[in-house]
């Protein structure tokens, strides 16, 4: 039986993809709970988050995932480091029994077991900078259903697939066995570990809720009209117009190789203030080194053609990227994937 | 040539690694060498443990039987550090397997070939059951629906597992039948060191065994 990695070799007939665009989360959080509500109850997943976000400047989910390697360095896999339950931040046990069930709760406070000193969004709201030019920003992240997975690549076994339909990639659970190089080779660390079913496991893009055209949930239940879902190849659509067209949103870490297909519209923060508080434009709030490094040189150009069409608007001319990006119709984010989950009907069979 | 001697002890017994009728099989010593990365079926699992030893368990102690239904294989060897679980991301639990061959000139260190598919018997410490698979190479395993019956028991910081299965296989697996030969390899995988998949201390060559007659 040959060995054959699905899309691996050849390229998916469209591709999915997501845009987030920066200066409009607010780190609500309704994304990764719609996420957990719905794919990450299972025991074993007790400490999954697929769907992410951090306070950045911050040490991010696993706490320091950037430093630990796993990605490609001119096409060469890096070897990747896997990080442990404590890294991602573990889910706490709480005493439960004690307080609500064993007649002690007017003695005991509800409090958390076990190591806390450290959780999935530990540094929130932290930011940099110094008072009053403090700063920070929240970063939405998800599995990147990357173009050149490196976890597809590492697994022995092949039991990572990539979707000839639409680029999804997914982890074949019966195939797999648990070993966990996917998760020493991603670069973003977005793959966990069930130790009760003993597979490894990630976003997923929603794919049931995607192959009756319905976007993700976490795009979906986005209240900050943050997150657009689509495909990278549909013209009519928001996402190639952000990527392809105007080249406002861009990946984070294109240096990992991996060609992620999640893209950011990077943020502009309000100016920054001198020491008698005068609004001072001479630099930006935000350390522009700071987004090269997690977006690279494409930062510069997307700023640019970001505050250029800002500054248009503002002087009340038409910019089809403003009006892109405030979203006036939400069932516009999702173009293809519009349809409301409210009218599929679930069966049994898939 | 390695004999699976005819026992007559009950199955209880062959199955208890610690049972007195053990004693007086015939042991086998069989050296381990760890898997070269070469072989590793990935671009990122040959340049992960580039610089790491691959192997941590060096030899193991092989005995055989059969009571004419099942086959009995006994194996021990040393490892100071007890891998029972998958706690955290980063635990790998102890394992060993038995490989046959299924076509009598599948490469061992390949994981038998396209054609010429290899059958292992596989024991995990987390686990109580034992598991069949069929591969035709490198990370091609399947599982079959064999029982493989395992047992384990830590005694002086050695490990002393049993694999057992009927002789008779279900057509894809290796068929065992008394007086017949057949080909051993043997792997065992140090949690302690991560290993797990590929990653492994294996017999380099197969080792001819025969069973004795019923």
């Amino acid at each position: 039986m040959p060995r054959t990695r699905k899309g691996a070799a050849g390229q998916p007939k469209h591709q999915v993809a997501m845009v987030f665009d920066l200066n409009k989360c607010l780190g609500c959080q309704t994304c990764t709970i719609a996420c957990k509500r719905l794919w990450t109850r299972d025991e074993g997943m007790e400490y999954m988050w697929w769907a992410t976000v951090n306070t950045q400047p911050g040490r991010g989910t696993p706490r320091d995932f950037e430093k630990m390697g796993g990605g490609f360095t001119d096409g060469v896999p890096n070897a990747g480091h896997l990080p442990t339950r404590g890294e991602f931040g573990d889910a706490w046990k709480f005493n439960y029994d004690e307080v609500f069930y064993e007649g002690k709760g007017s003695k005991v406070h509800l409090k958390p077991q076990g190591d806390t000193t450290w959780g999935p969004n530990w540094d929130e709201d932290q930011g940099g900078g110094e008072y009053p030019n403090s700063y920070f920003f929240y970063l939405p992240r998800i599995c990147n259903h990357c173009t050149h997975p490196a976890c597809l690549d590492a697994c022995p076994r092949a039991a990572i697939e990539k979707r000839e339909e639409d680029g999804i990639v997914l982890i074949n659970e019966d195939r797999c066995r648990g070993y966990r190089f996917c998760m020493e080779a991603c670069p973003y660390k977005k793959i966990y570990f069930n130790q009760a079913r003993k597979v490894s496991q990630k976003c997923i893009f929603c794919f049931p809720r995607v192959d009756k055209g319905v976007a993700p949930a976490c795009a979906r239940m986005c209240p900050g009209r943050v997150r657009f879902a689509g495909y990278l190849d549909d013209p009519e659509g928001p996402i190639h117009k952000l990527v392809k067209q105007w080249k406002v949103a861009i990946p984070l870490h294109p240096e990992y190789g991996t060609e992620p297909n999640v893209y950011y519209v990077p943020p502009i923060a309000p100016p920054r203030l001198d020491a008698d508080g005068n609004v001072d434009e001479s630099k930006p709030r935000i350390p522009t080194e700071y987004l090269e490094f997690l977006f690279g040189p494409a930062v510069h150009g997307a700023l640019e053609v970001l505050k250029g069409e800002m500054e248009k608007a503002r002087k009340g001319d038409t910019s089809e990227l403003m009006d892109l990006l405030i979203s006036r119709r939400w069932l516009d984010m999702f173009h293809k994937l519009d349809r409301d989950p409210a009218t599929l009907e679930w069966t049994s069979k898939a | 040539m390695l004999v699976v001697a005819k026992l007559s002890a009950g199955h209880d017994a062959l199955m208890d690694p610690a049972a007195s009728v053990w004693r007086p099989v015939e042991s086998t010593r069989l050296a381990l060498e760890g898997t070269p990365t070469g072989t590793q079926p990935t671009p990122y699992t040959r340049a992960a443990w580039k610089d790491r030893k691959v192997g941590a368990v060096s030899r193991v102690d092989v005995q055989t039987a059969h009571d004419g239904t099942s086959v009995f294989i006994r194996l021990e060897w040393a490892d100071a550090t007890e891998n029972r679980t998958v706690e955290d991301n980063n635990v790998f639990p102890d394992g060993a397997g038995v490989l046959f061959p299924i076509k009598k000139t599948a490469p061992i260190n390949k994981m038998g070939s396209e054609t010429e598919p290899v059958n292992a018997w596989q024991w995990q410490a987390n686990s109580e059951r034992g598991r069949s698979v069929i591969a035709h190479g490198v990370g091609t395993t399947e599982p079959t629906p064999e029982t493989v019956e395992v047992a384990s028991v830590r005694s002086h910081d050695h490990w002393q597992v049993i694999l057992s299965r009927r002789l008779a296989g279900n057509g894809k697996s290796v068929e065992l039948k008394p007086g017949a030969t057949s080909r051993i390899g043997v792997a065992v995988w140090e949690g302690s060191n991560g290993e797990r998949a590929g990653f492994k201390a294996y017999t380099p060559d197969w080792t001819d065994i025969r069973l004795a007659d019923a």
